[in-house]
């Protein structure tokens, strides 16, 4: 469980959010303590450094800002105000709410703010009026919305929860409640605490790198209508006709998920030559092999093809959402491997777009898409042909060489901080310390002389595998030439490669460093990396409770192995100075 | 009587054992029934039972008897 200490402000009484945001936090793996601003209090709050608010000490704080609350004066008399008086009330608006973050990203650094967009009722005096006339309301909104999106997109602390869609979604007249408003000033209904507290839930999963990486996939039925080993080929339902659309634009969903880095793979019970040849050949079919990561077709029971499907790919099987139409494998799936996330799935195919879509924001939410999540797809089944050479190379020395091996290895900059962030967030097994760090953290730590933060980039001959490791080294305190890796890590899927020997000698030898102090924490995943130092050459000094120490002295004579070729990048101005 | 899914709703939402909650039971015995946890209390139970409280009813149904008796009445 991670701890989530939240700060909750808003615009009306925000109280009865608690309930459903505790238990949709909970749900997502977080253990949250919450505070709570007063009703309509949440200015001075901001601006009192003495208020609950800073007590709490939150690293999140939720601002809940209700276009009700803040174009009340709008709202009342929608004649008072024209285009151009509107389009200033929405930016003053949108001004002083970013000065009360960023009063609250000065004095909470490191904390992550959540902001929203924001909807007003369809249903007021301006039925008929709006965007026929001079008056509007939706336009000011509309205006407001823009202006905070874009200051967010400028402060790495702060994300928009979309609640103007999600009030779209739910309906306007479901997601107020009259009631709530004039008995205790609340202006949301049931549904739309509901809808807030899980998309809040999302966006804090998705921040703090607590989302799923795979979706497994049955075929029959699932992506396709039809059984293929009874009705054949030419008899499946796939494609633009009658209800084979369903099926198609279900794939094409799914392709978007793949396009944002989730990766795909099949579990289902087939012929392998029947579903390979739909797969391949089929018209209708939107996927194709390129798109699955991985593939488990036999007659296996699932629970332990999902298992041999997390060992191919590298990934724990918490990692897996699996979809399949039939109930009777879905609840064996459930019982026999319960760590897989298996959600109810509908009957009619006609909803199966719509409940992947769910399930994408529920499970796959995103905050932004990096390189490395636009090619994961094609990097895993660069993968799938090195587990082929690897069988056929005899030596472990051959195969590394046969890979071809490039390492690239650079200090964080503008361009690489969100992946690192992400890096620190995500990985967990080769993890020698499992510190957390959000983009704002790592920006902050750039300007520290004393720190240096390394990334690395690797190809080989089967394509590039992007930024995959991360080498944060701290020297110690009045001790020139001791550095502390306050974080080593490397993405799971290039474990194995000897990259880790490259990485660090290559930092040992930017620092100058005459020692290395390295330390392992050990977590419920991150026992491959345990002897890590030792491996390298480390010797131990000393344990701070269940955390090893390590030494090494004269860290430069670091073996660099032989079959890497390594490039040192180095910004564009600082090469210049060189000649 | 009180029905049971009444007795279940009081006791999830003020995190209190069933056995402790009988028709007397009111937000003087029980501290977490405060002005929030109605609301919570209120949507719950609408959820629950499928039924819609009137405003000028809700700050009204300040007992369990209360509530089972506006629970009864929309039956």
């Amino acid at each position: 469980m991670t701890q989530l200490r939240v700060a909750l402000l808003a615009s009306c009484t925000v109280e009865v959010l608690e309930r459903p945001l505790g238990a949709a936090l909970r749900e997502r793996g977080f253990e949250p303590s919450f505070w709570i601003s007063g009703f309509a209090q949440y200015q001075q709050d901001v601006l009192n450094p003495a208020s609950g608010l800073y007590a709490h000490e939150p690293n999140v704080v939720l601002v809940y800002l209700d276009a009700e609350d803040l174009f009340r004066d709008l709202i009342k008399n929608p004649f008072a105000q024209l285009a151009e008086a509107r389009k200033e009330t929405a930016g003053r608006i949108a001004s002083e709410v970013a000065a009360l973050v960023d009063t609250v990203s000065q004095r909470l650094p490191g904390a992550t703010i959540v902001l929203n967009t924001t909807a007003v009722s369809p249903l007021n005096a301006l039925t008929g009026l709006e965007f026929n006339s001079e008056y509007g309301i939706q336009d000011a909104v509309g205006e407001y919305n823009r202006a905070i999106a874009a200051f967010a997109r400028t402060r790495p602390e702060v994300v928009i929860l979309d609640a103007a869609s999600l009030a779209a979604a739910v309906g306007f007249s479901r997601w107020r409640d009259d009631r709530l408003w004039y008995l205790a000033r609340l202006r949301l209904s049931r549904h739309a605490l509901d809808a807030l507290a899980s998309g809040y839930a999302s966006i804090l999963a998705a921040r703090l790198g607590k989302i799923k990486k795979c979706i497994a996939l049955d075929l029959d039925n699932t992506l396709w209508g039809g059984i293929i080993g009874e009705d054949g080929y030419e008899g499946i339902k796939l494609g633009e006709d009658g209800i084979g659309l369903a099926f198609a634009e279900f794939q094409d969903e799914l392709l978007n998920l793949y396009r944002k880095g989730v990766l795909l793979a099949v579990c289902s019970k087939n012929n392998s030559e029947d579903a390979l040849q739909v797969i391949r050949n089929h018209p209708g079919m939107r996927l194709r092999d390129e798109h699955f990561a991985a593939l488990r077709i036999n007659w296996e029971d699932k629970a332990s093809n999902l298992r041999a499907l997390a060992e191919e790919l590298n990934i724990g099987l918490d990692a897996f959402v699996f979809i399949d139409d039939n109930p009777v494998e879905r609840s064996w799936v459930k019982q026999s491997a319960p760590e897989v996330v298996v959600p109810e799935w509908p009957t009619d195919p006609v909803d199966y777009k719509t409940a992947l879509v769910q399930l994408e924001g529920r499970w796959f939410p995103k905050l932004g898409i990096t390189a490395e999540d636009r090619k994961r797809g094609e990097v895993y089944q660069a993968q799938a042909a090195r587990r082929q050479l690897a069988s056929s190379e005899t030596s472990i020395e051959e195969f590394y060489r046969a890979l071809e091996m490039r390492v690239r290895i650079g200090r964080a900059d503008a361009f690489t901080i969100p992946r690192i962030a992400q890096l620190t967030q995500k990985t967990n097994q080769f993890n020698l310390t499992t510190r957390r760090y959000s983009e704002a953290e790592i920006r902050a730590a750039t300007d520290d002389d004393q720190t240096e933060i390394f990334w690395l980039e690797l190809n080989d001959r089967f394509g590039p595998s992007g930024v995959v490791g991360v080498l944060i080294l701290k020297e110690g305190e009045g001790t020139s030439g001791e550095w502390h890796i306050d974080t080593f890590l490397l993405s799971c899927r290039v474990m194995g490669r000897t990259v880790e020997n490259a990485f660090l000698a290559a930092a040992a030898r930017e620092t100058n460093a005459s020692r290395l102090v390295g330390e392992f924490t050990p977590t419920a995943k991150n026992a491959p990396v345990k002897d890590l130092y030792q491996r390298l050459g480390f010797t131990h000094s000393h344990d701070v409770g269940d955390r090893r120490v390590w030494l090494l002295d004269e860290p430069g004579r670091l073996e660099m192995p032989s079959w890497f070729q390594v490039t040192i990048d180095r910004p564009a101005a600082a090469a210049a100075s060189d000649q | 009587m009180l029905d049971t899914r009444l007795v279940d709703t009081l006791s999830r939402v003020f995190n209190v054992d069933p056995s402790t909650i009988t028709a007397e039971t009111n937000p003087a015995t029980l501290p977490a029934w405060d002005s929030v946890g109605h609301i919570n209390l209120i949507l719950e139970l609408e959820d629950v039972f499928d039924i819609r409280f009137a405003s000028e009813e809700i700050p009204t149904l300040n007992s369990a008897e209360r509530l089972q008796a506006a629970i009864s009445s929309r039956r």
